[in-house]
């Protein structure tokens, strides 16, 4: 039931049922793999982190498909950032090239300009998901979702056969 | 707890597995990636079979390699079933293969293979596409093997007519001497025929121009108003003539006319003898001399040598007529070798296209050194071709020499019996310049024959058999240059004839070229553009061939020479007497009026001569007259005067 895990995490997330850092940790190393094309070793590393960390997977999946329909839509831009670091600022050419040498960072295709891009992009989108998401969602789970579960709807929603029709595909909420 | 416990066993477990599965296949994998990485380089079926690598050092053996020819793809290029290799360990995980050391024994080259060695059609369509710079669609693509061979045939000959030297064009394009020539009976307006003399046309051409002039000449004559001026002057001297003069002042007016008149016949008299003077000059000027054609005729007698194919025997003619053709032969050969090296070195790996998401690969200096998709840096082999036997090494071979920048360093030493050969190569780049070196280097070849000329008369040597003999070819190329020379040395050379001589002329060149030269050393070096590389050639037995020559023929070239000469000039000096002919017809009309002028001139002097003669008389008769009628007067007043007195 892997295609049902989003709706799933949407609603765990309206209810506060995970903890928010993981789900911030979730969408952070998602989006950051999502945005960067092909698999270079640091997004290997990602998926090995993504596994091994507690953080939430859902999460990270939904971040991943929305980075690869953004990553489409901004690759002009993505490859702009990579051109500008690896060819425009001439005070990274010697570290550029100390790295291009090297035969573990070779690995990464730093020395592509959408690889290079997505790395400073998806870099500094995935730091502003883990720190700004997760005390954004904090805040919600603390003055939000108790006020959201007195809502009639949403008591509706719980007791209706869709929701424990759901609860029971998904295997029990 | 932050670490998820159960996903970093099961990727640990992962990673064992892994490792654990690359141990067992590695060898079919490392297989595989060397038989792909092959048959890129060699465009031909490539396969390695029975590869055991010893998983810590990674030094292992190949109990078979076959690359097959591409030109040729139901034999092997090279074929052997013994190899170690040393492969390094780390390139593999990136996906390349660097051998470090390759040992090949018994290589075996040209052997027959069981099946086609072609390529299948996607990856000639492929490798063919990559060569020209254009992507074929799928659907032009040959649909069999022998499609796909045939297709890599025809652009290779292609390439081989747009790109390489044409060296049948140069070899042609030879001077070449015939012999024979010397022994026969000249017919030289045979020989001749077809020749357009250049002094000819000048003729033509300067006698239609001063037939030109003198018509405008004529016409001038024609339209003078020089008649008109004598005939009023002849009418104005006639009236006076006729005039009834009865009295001294009428007689004295006639004469002061007639002064006039005489200042009209000194103009027309000076206008006569300008024109005449400048038309005399005008056709005595349009007879052709001989002096004046010099330079073309110098020319004309140098083209009809040339036609008819008269040489001196020019010591540095020899070199070239004889040992042109085999020394472009020879050099063919070594680009042969230069040819087979360069067409598995390409200029780089293929670029991938630029594809939306795939961003610009940037490359920085490479410090550490560039590791190409397929390197071996050091490959020794062994083997027999045919009765040839051959040992050599091979470093630096690489996919990518352009990037990668060591030069590919070749050695190969074979030995044929008595003499052997080296073939010595350092390829740096294919870039244009000349830094590109091919030694070749044959030792003690017992008889080498060369094949001179493909004439087969009795008279032109057409062999010559080195006996003894060594030669040493280095040759420099960039991608469309080339320098390069040949040093071939014998102890004798023997010049041998087709056909053996029967008349005494043919007789007295094979005696004279027949016997064995010494010590013979010929020198040759080729430099230029690929298409079109400049030849020179020397040999240290040119003096002694002209001298041998010379002693034979060449009596008969210069009498057969002079005879030429004798021709061209009289051909000329015949044609030079009717253009003056033609000019002397053309002038005699002008003549005519410049002498009617001139009759008219005199006929006018006398006129005017005459009349005024004719006045000056008169007036004294009429001044005596009048005297005397005076005096008559003056009598008779004085008679009467006297009668008057009465004494």
């Amino acid at each position: 039931m892997f295609g049902l895990n989003p709706l799933q995490f949407i609603f765990r997330l309206l209810i506060g049922a995970d903890q928010p850092r993981a789900v911030a940790g979730g969408l952070a190393i998602g989006f950051f793999i999502g945005l960067t094309p092909g698999w270079p070793l640091h997004i290997l590393l990602a998926c090995l982190l993504l596994l091994i960390l507690n953080v939430n997977i859902s999460a990270a999946m939904i971040a991943m498909g929305l980075a690869v329909s953004l990553s489409w839509l901004f690759d002009p831009v993505i490859n702009a950032i990579g051109s500008l670091f690896l060819q425009d600022i001439q005070a990274l050419h010697s570290f550029w090239t100390w790295a291009y040498n090297n035969p573990v960072l070779a690995w990464t295709r730093f020395n592509n300009t959408m690889v290079m891009g997505a790395l400073i992009s998806g870099g500094i989108s995935a730091i502003l998901i883990a720190t700004v998401g997760a005390s954004l969602l904090i805040k919600y789970q603390t003055s939000w979702v108790a006020k959201l579960k007195n809502f009639k709807v949403f008591k509706w929603l719980q007791r209706s056969i869709l929701a424990r029709a759901y609860a029971w595909l998904a295997g029990g909420a | 707890m932050i670490i998820r416990k159960s996903a970093a066993a099961l990727i640990g477990v992962s990673l064992v597995t892994g490792g654990a599965l690359f141990l067992v296949l590695k060898n079919s994998l490392i297989e595989s990636q060397l038989e792909g990485l092959l048959t890129k380089q060699f465009n031909a079926k490539s396969e390695i079979s029975g590869l055991s690598l010893n998983p810590i050092d990674l030094q292992g053996q190949i109990s078979k390699i076959e690359i097959a020819d591409q030109d040729r793809p139901i034999q092997n290029l090279i074929q052997s079933s013994k190899a170690e290799a040393d492969i390094a360990g780390w390139p593999i995980f990136r996906g390349n293969l660097v051998i470090d050391t390759l040992s090949i024994k018994d290589l075996e080259i040209g052997a027959p293979r069981t099946t086609s060695g072609a390529l299948t059609t996607r990856v000639a369509a492929k490798k063919t596409a990559n060569n020209t710079g254009q992507v074929t669609p799928a659907s032009e693509a040959p649909t069999t093997d022998i499609a796909a061979e045939a297709q890599t045939d025809e652009t290779n000959g292609k390439q081989t007519e747009d790109d390489e030297i044409n060296w049948k064009s140069l070899a042609d394009n030879m001077p070449k001497l015939d012999l024979s020539q010397a022994s026969k009976q000249l017919n030289i307006p045979d020989l001749t025929k077809g020749l357009e003399l250049q002094s000819l046309k000048q003729i033509q051409q300067t006698k239609q121009e001063n037939k030109q002039k003198i018509d405008e000449l004529k016409t001038q004559l024609d339209n003078d108003d020089l008649k008109k001026r004598i005939a009023e002057t002849k009418q104005q001297l006639a009236t006076l003539k006729t005039r009834n003069i009865t009295d001294i002042k009428s007689a004295e007016k006639a004469l002061k006319e007639i002064e006039s008149i005489k200042k009209n016949v000194a103009a027309i008299n000076r206008d006569y003898k300008k024109i005449n003077n400048d038309a005399n000059q005008l056709i005595r000027a349009s007879t052709l001399q001989k002096s004046q054609l010099s330079e073309n005729i110098r020319q004309d007698i140098n083209t009809a040598k040339q036609l008819a194919n008269i040489r001196n025997i020019d010591t540095r003619d020899i070199a070239i007529i004889l040992f042109g053709p085999a020394t472009m032969q020879k050099m063919q050969q070594i680009m042969q070798y230069a040819d087979m090296i360069k067409q598995y070195i390409p200029e780089s790996e293929p670029e991938d296209p630029n594809e939306r998401r795939m961003g610009r690969d940037i490359l920085f200096p490479v410090t550490r050194g560039f590791e190409p998709r397929l390197l071996v840096r050091n490959m020794a082999f062994n083997g027999r071709h045919g009765s040839k036997i051959f040992s050599g090494s091979l470093q630096n071979f690489s996919s990518n020499p352009l990037r990668y920048q060591k030069p590919v360093v070749l050695s190969l030493d074979s030995r044929v019996n008595e003499a052997s050969w080296h073939l010595g190569s350092t390829l740096t780049s294919v870039g244009n310049n000349l830094n590109n070196n091919i030694q070749v280097i044959g030792k003690n070849i017992k008889n080498q024959t060369i094949k001179l000329s493909k004439r087969k008369d009795p008279s032109n040597p057409n062999r010559a058999i080195l006996t003894n003999s060594d030669i040493v070819a280095d040759l420099t190329v960039g991608k469309n240059i080339l320098s390069g020379k040949i040093k071939l040395s014998a102890d004798t050379l023997d010049l041998t004839f087709a056909q053996k001589a029967t008349k005494k002329f043919d007789r007295e060149i094979q005696n004279a070229l027949g016997k064995s030269f010494r010590n013979v050393v010929i020198n040759a070096t080729l430099s230029g553009s690929f298409t079109k590389p400049g030849l020179t050639l020397n040999t240290n037995i040119d003096q002694r061939i002209s001298k041998r020559l010379k002693a034979v023929i060449g009596d008969k070239i210069a009498q057969a020479n002079k005879k030429l000469e004798n021709h061209v000039t009289n051909s000329i000096a015949k044609e030079l007497n009717i253009a003056n002919k033609d000019i002397a017809a053309y002038s005699k009309p002008v003549k005519a009026i410049l002498s009617g002028n001139a009759k008219d001139s005199r006929q006018l002097n006398q006129l005017r001569t005459q009349t005024e003669n004719d006045l000056k008389a008169k007036l004294s008769n009429l001044k005596k007259a009048h005297a005397r009628e005076l005096k008559k007067k003056a009598e008779n007043k004085l008679k009467k005067s006297l009668k008057g007195l009465k004494l």
